[in-house]
């Protein structure tokens, strides 16, 4: 063999694992889409629906449709959602926005402090930050209850059941945020702010006008980062937001998925809806996760 | 830094915090909750004190973040830690002033003096309590101003209400209810854990809808702690039980939150109904973890490094096409795996089956269970160790590659040789946080199985549950919560990934300058 | 006194850590004045203290302890913005998120000046660096010398009575490094006002400085003018590091034989034995038997006898580094090596034996154990 006939024969293997590999991990996505348009509620099973219906669609849209009670009569009722879960995902967009809004905000603040100003023990508390948020946050859930129940008696809409009240319990979140974005700033050289410094600005200044403006790349991952870990986010969820109007989309997508009913038509509609838009901001935005997940962790 | 130039927005804007913050803690105060009214005064007096003063300047940037890290992250820990020393489940739900309240409420009625009744419905929203002696009408009584919620059962924490004596002729203010509105209008849930005291001492309570009738206490507290039943009964509280109990030692009334000191700890080690399960969820957790990690890994170098080959077509397409399970929210494809291993009805076994003939058993095998929840995690986890490698195999110059292939060398040998070892060590505390992230990953195991299916002989235990869902599962599911206990396996769990991420941290720390 | 002095008085810097516990001492008590329009240089070898001190005259260090006065007022505690001062960093600091323009202007803005003022300033300046037609561009759209140009326009907007240079060329190639250099002395001679110049690079300290003041350790080791300086150093350190290649530098003692002088290299054999003649001779006669440092700088050394005292050496060419107008050859004589700047006329051969003459009126002779000069 010529090397290349071998470089050939490489290139023919790549593809074929490739796409091999493409398949097992793009399938899901097809059988969720078929299964959203399939009439009756059977589970992802088919690469293409036997018989299409825009029934789940317009159930998640709370649109009315008809439904056939008795296929022999031909005898039909009109079924529509009473909250559209559609709204759930509209939930989830607004808390977890706020939520990772809230988080830059605590976290870009507190990272200065580490990175750039001189306090007593500064590096203690920052392997405290790192080693305090390792307990999970489902663990926590009691005393969130507690929290949140004692708080609802004096501010009702902070209390439980209420989103502002969860967005709360997710600004604590921030230990991890704090380390990338401190990482971040100690990359950019600290003759930045002195020299801004002999310019006259005060400190608040040179942090407002200077660092932030320089940093709004690792703004960007820590926002695109943090959003899609409260996207996702189920128990704290489920446990603080009691009606359904109030639900994430975690909470509203299992709440399809009984035990004794499973509505995968509808759930799958949901998930379609609410996942592509979500997928495609973060396509979009691909280019400055992986540049941050890189920075972030480990320090070349 | 800015001295009185012009505008105190500082000032202004701190003021516009702390009033609110005040008026909040005054509340609390007022509603005799006197230690968190202190603890939230000082945090607002630190805070204004931060932001008006230059000696805190540093503090300014910090304090917003710790005060949110301080309450949702140090306090349930705190709290947990606290908990998992007592005795605290749903038999033993109330603190012990209450079940010794409760106690003391029970009451039985006594003699036959009954009184008819009237609410007056005061202007404010409050009522007034009538009664009129149904013997003697000259006997009638008013009560303060009391507030009812419609439908709302009453805590039975209350004082009873003070009953004044009403003079000849003198009427009670405000609009009186019927009877019928009083039940229709469901005032008398509320009204029915109430009691009153009249001038004289004597309780009086409802007695079916229509009337009030005279009670007394069942029990009588004496001065050593104990209480004294009508019928002569003796009981004491048994501290390390967290029940009353009287002299054969039976319980009596409704337990009661109590210090235990290491007994949730000394029962995690003995007791074989929880030591078993816990051993056994201890190995299955770090096996999962383990596996999950090489796994995810290993996939994810290998498509970085094909990836990486910059004669190979189509590179960005298969990259963004691979990088799909990263930015579809994890919640959904979790659930829609659940859909596909469904053993009856899934696509999975309805694939092998049309192949084979036969299928896994997903959901009641616990082998089969395990190796889909590890195949479903490596297929949400390849993506991003595949980013992660990639960003690393691109800081490697290219010219080694050149080298080694001057020097005859194959890419399998380049892969071992040079590119692993250049790109592990430095991967070392990711890895160590993919796994300390895989060794709590509540939601992959809650939703694909719940656990299930059930471990034999193992209660409330499942084959399939981590650590940290045995843990939430003894905390809130069915009627075996158990917080106390629950807490004490969480300080531990606790203990063993704050120990992780404190090496990953020493590891890390040869890298990064703290 | 006049406005743009310097004046360091018993300058002590000491680091600490989070905690407060001293770490590192990196200024060690020292004194220098630098009077108005004078460009002085701090030169040594890095961590020698010399940036520590230039950033505590801008205020971005905390001092310790000890005073610095620009003008007639102490500034220990005045904030950088107060000082009078502009300063040019090594990276040169411009904001990559603002225009030229803006970066130039900044200062300026935040002082709240006039609107007019401002653009009249920035581009009177902007005009005199030739960077007028680049004003709206952000920095990563310019070169490495037109960053550089920014970043002297920017402290010079400033109009400061003193310029505080950090390093300020080290970013830019060979070439752009000797344009620069001039370019900043024609701006001394134009402005006129005080420049203190931080550097590790000795070539730019002996052309660019009125003075010098060479550091290490946190102490100042010689403040002169670089004529002074290289041939009159006061110890090892200076003698050693100024001057490119440096001086030959041999270990020894004084030897009284013969009734003359001797420079007795210290060796197990073949030590050199160099007599000591003329100026050099009352000189050495203090430190009879004691232990001396021989120094030599490379170009009194020669192949030639000249005017003056001068004794014979023999010596085996190791390599031999023909520059044209002169030749580097490296020798080895007795058991050390020695390097002599020699015309370019002659063509030397691996292994030759040459016998070169060293002038002994530029013999520098320094105390062992002090390292100071002997004079």
């Amino acid at each position: 063999m010529t090397s290349n006939q071998r470089v050939l024969v490489r290139k023919v293997c790549a593809h074929a694992f490739l796409i091999f590999f493409l398949t097992l991990v793009l399938v899901p996505f097809v059988m969720v889409i078929s299964a959203s348009l399939r009439q009756g509620n059977f589970a992802p099973s088919r690469l293409l629906p036997d018989k299409v219906s825009l029934d789940h669609w317009k159930f998640v849209l709370g649109i009315p449709y008809q439904e056939v009670v008795n296929p022999a009569t031909g005898e039909t009722r009109t079924i529509q959602s009473g909250t559209p879960p559609l709204l759930w995902f509209w939930n989830s967009i607004k808390v977890s926005m706020i939520a990772s809004a809230g988080i830059i905000f605590l976290s870009s603040t507190a990272a200065y402090a580490f990175a750039r100003l001189r306090f007593k023990f500064r590096s203690t508390t920052l392997s405290a930050l790192l080693i305090l948020q390792m307990f999970p946050m489902v663990l926590s859930l009691i005393a969130f209850y507690v929290i949140l129940d004692f708080v609802g008696q004096y501010v009702k809409w902070l209390g439980l059941n209420s989103q502002p009240g969860l967005i709360m319990i997710y600004l604590g979140g921030i230990s991890n945020y704090i380390w990338m974005i401190k990482g971040y700033f100690e990359t950019i050289p600290a003759s930045m702010e002195e020299s801004a410094r002999i310019d006259g600005a005060s400190q608040f200044q040179t942090f407002m006008r200077i660092l932030l403006p320089m940093s709004l790349p690792i703004f960007a991952v820590v926002f695109i980062l943090s959003f899609i870990s409260y996207m996702s986010e189920y128990p704290v969820a489920s446990v603080v937001l009691q009606s359904s109007d109030n639900w994430t989309l975690a909470v509203g997508a299992n709440s399809f998925l009984y035990e004794q009913e499973k509505l995968w038509g509808r759930f799958s509609a949901l998930a379609v809806l609410s996942g592509v838009p979500i997928t495609v901001v973060f396509l979009l935005c691909q280019r400055f996760v992986i540049g941050g997940l890189t920075s972030g962790g480990v320090k070349e | 830094m800015s001295l009185n130039r012009g505008f105190p927005i500082r000032q202004i804007l701190v003021a516009l915090v702390v009033i609110p913050a005040l008026y909040l803690c005054f509340n609390i105060y007022q509603t005799g909750n006197f230690l968190i009214a202190l603890i939230t005064l000082i945090v607002i007096c630190l805070g204004a004190f931060i932001y008006l003063s230059e000696f805190g300047y540093t503090y300014r940037y910090l304090f917003p973040g710790f005060l949110g890290f301080g309450l949702f992250v140090i306090f349930p820990i705190v709290y947990m830690v606290v908990l998992s020393f007592t005795k605290y489940s749903s038999q033993n739900l109330l603190y012990f002033d209450r079940a010794l309240g409760l106690l003391r409420q029970e009451s039985f009625p006594v003699g036959n003096a009954t009184y008819s009744y009237k609410l007056y419905s005061q202007d404010d929203g409050t009522y007034i309590l009538y009664l009129q002696d149904e013997k003697d009408p000259t006997k009638r009584f008013a009560s303060e101003p009391i507030e009812l919620k419609a439908g709302e059962q009453a805590k039975g924490e209350e004082e009873a209400g003070k009953l004044r004596a009403l003079a000849q002729g003198e009427e009670v203010k405000g609009r009186p209810l019927e009877v019928a509105q009083v039940t229709r209008e469901k005032l008398f849930i509320p009204m029915r854990g109430r009691q009153f005291a009249l001038p004289d001492g004597m309780l009086v309570g409802m007695e079916g809808l229509q009337r009030f009738g005279a009670r007394e206490p069942l029990w009588t507290l004496n001065p050593d702690g104990s209480l004294t039943n009508k019928d002569g009964t003796v009981i004491r509280p048994d501290f390390k039980l967290g029940y009353f109990v009287n002299s054969k030692g039976e319980k009596v009334g409704v337990g009661f939150r109590t210090f235990t000191g290491l007994d949730n700890y000394i029962r995690i080690i003995t007791d074989p109904r929880i030591q078993g399960p816990f051993l056994k969820i201890f190995i299955w957790t770090v096996a999962f973890s383990a596996m999950s990690v090489i796994l995810s890994f290993s996939v994810g170098m290998v498509l970085a490094v094909i990836l990486e080959w910059k004669d190979l077509r189509f590179r960005r397409a298969y990259r963004t096409l691979l990088i799909l399970p990263y930015a579809v929210p994890a919640v959904l494809s979790i659930l829609i795996f659940k859909g596909l291993f469904n053993q009856e009805f899934g696509a999975v076994n309805q694939f092998l089956r049309g192949i084979f003939g036969a299928a896994p058993e997903w959901e009641t095998n616990p082998w089969g269970a395990r190796g889909m929840i590890l195949l479903v995690n490596l297929w949400l986890g390849y993506p991003y160790m595949m980013l992660i490698c990639t960003g690393m195999l691109q800081s490697i110059p290219s010219t080694i590659y050149e080298a080694s292939a001057i020097d005859g060398s194959n890419p399998l040998v380049d892969f071992f040789e040079l590119t692993l070892p250049l790109v592990l060590p430095p991967l070392v505390p990711i890895l160590i946080s993919s796994f300390a992230f895989n060794f709590n990953n509540f939601n992959l195991i809650y939703l694909l199985t719940a656990g299930g299916p059930k471990m034999v002989g193992g209660g409330i235990a499942g084959e399939t549950d981590l650590l940290v869902n045995y843990t939430f599962n003894i905390a809130f599911r069915d009627s075996g919560t158990n917080y106390g206990l629950a807490s004490a396996i969480a300080t531990v769990l606790f203990i063993i990934v704050g120990f992780l991420a404190w090496i990953n941290l020493k590891l890390t720390g040869r890298n990064v300058k703290i | 006194m006049s406005e743009g002095s310097v004046q360091i008085k018993e300058l002590v810097k000491t680091y600490t850590d989070d905690r407060g516990r001293p770490t590192f001492t990196a200024v060690k008590n020292i004194n220098l004045n630098i009077e108005d329009g004078e460009f002085v240089v701090l030169v040594g070898p890095s961590g020698c203290g010399k940036s520590t001190t230039l950033r505590m005259v801008a205020g971005l260090e905390k001092i310790t302890s000890g005073t610095i006065s620009i003008g007639d007022r102490v500034v220990n505690e005045l904030e950088p913005k107060d000082r009078g001062i502009a300063m040019v960093f090594q990276n040169y600091a411009l904001y990559p998120h603002m225009t030229i323009f803006n970066n130039m202007a900044f200062g300026l803005q935040l002082a709240k000046k006039k609107k007019e003022f401002i653009s009249d300033t920035v581009g009177r300046t902007s005009k005199a660096l030739g960077l007028d037609q680049m004003l709206e561009r952000k920095p990563h759209a310019l070169s490495g010398g037109q960053r550089q140009r920014v970043a002297l326009g920017r402290a010079i907007v400033r109009s400061p009575k003193v310029f505080l240079f950090d390093e300020p060329l080290s970013n830019l190639d060979a070439k752009m490094r000797v344009q620069m250099r001039s370019e900043i002395s024609k701006l001394h001679a134009q402005l006129g006002s005080t420049m203190i110049y931080v550097t590790h690079d000795q070539v730019e300290a002996m052309t660019m400085g009125d003075r010098i003041c060479v550091m290490r350790d946190g102490l100042i080791m010689q403040v002169a003018d670089p004529l002074t300086l290289y041939r009159q150093p006061e110890n090892l350190f200076v003698a050693g590091f100024i001057g490119s290649p440096p001086m030959n530098l041999l270990k020894g003692k004084i030897q009284r034989r013969e009734g003359g002088l001797f420079f007795v290299e210290s060796a197990e054999k073949n030590g050199l034995t160099i007599p000591l003649q003329g100026r050099i001779e009352s000189l050495a006669s203090k430190y009879v038997d004691k232990d001396v440092i021989f120094g030599i700088r490379p170009e009194h050394l020669s192949d030639e006898v000249k005017d003056g005292t001068h004794a014979p050496v023999t010596s085996t060419v190791e390599i031999a580094e023909p520059m044209g107008s002169e030749s580097l050859v490296y020798l080895k004589a007795g058991t050390g090596n020695m390097i002599a700047r020699i015309h370019g006329e002659h063509l030397f051969h691996l292994g030759e034996q040459v016998t070169v003459q060293l002038n002994m009126d530029k013999v520098n002779l320094f105390d062992t154990a002090t390292e100071n000069v002997i004079r």
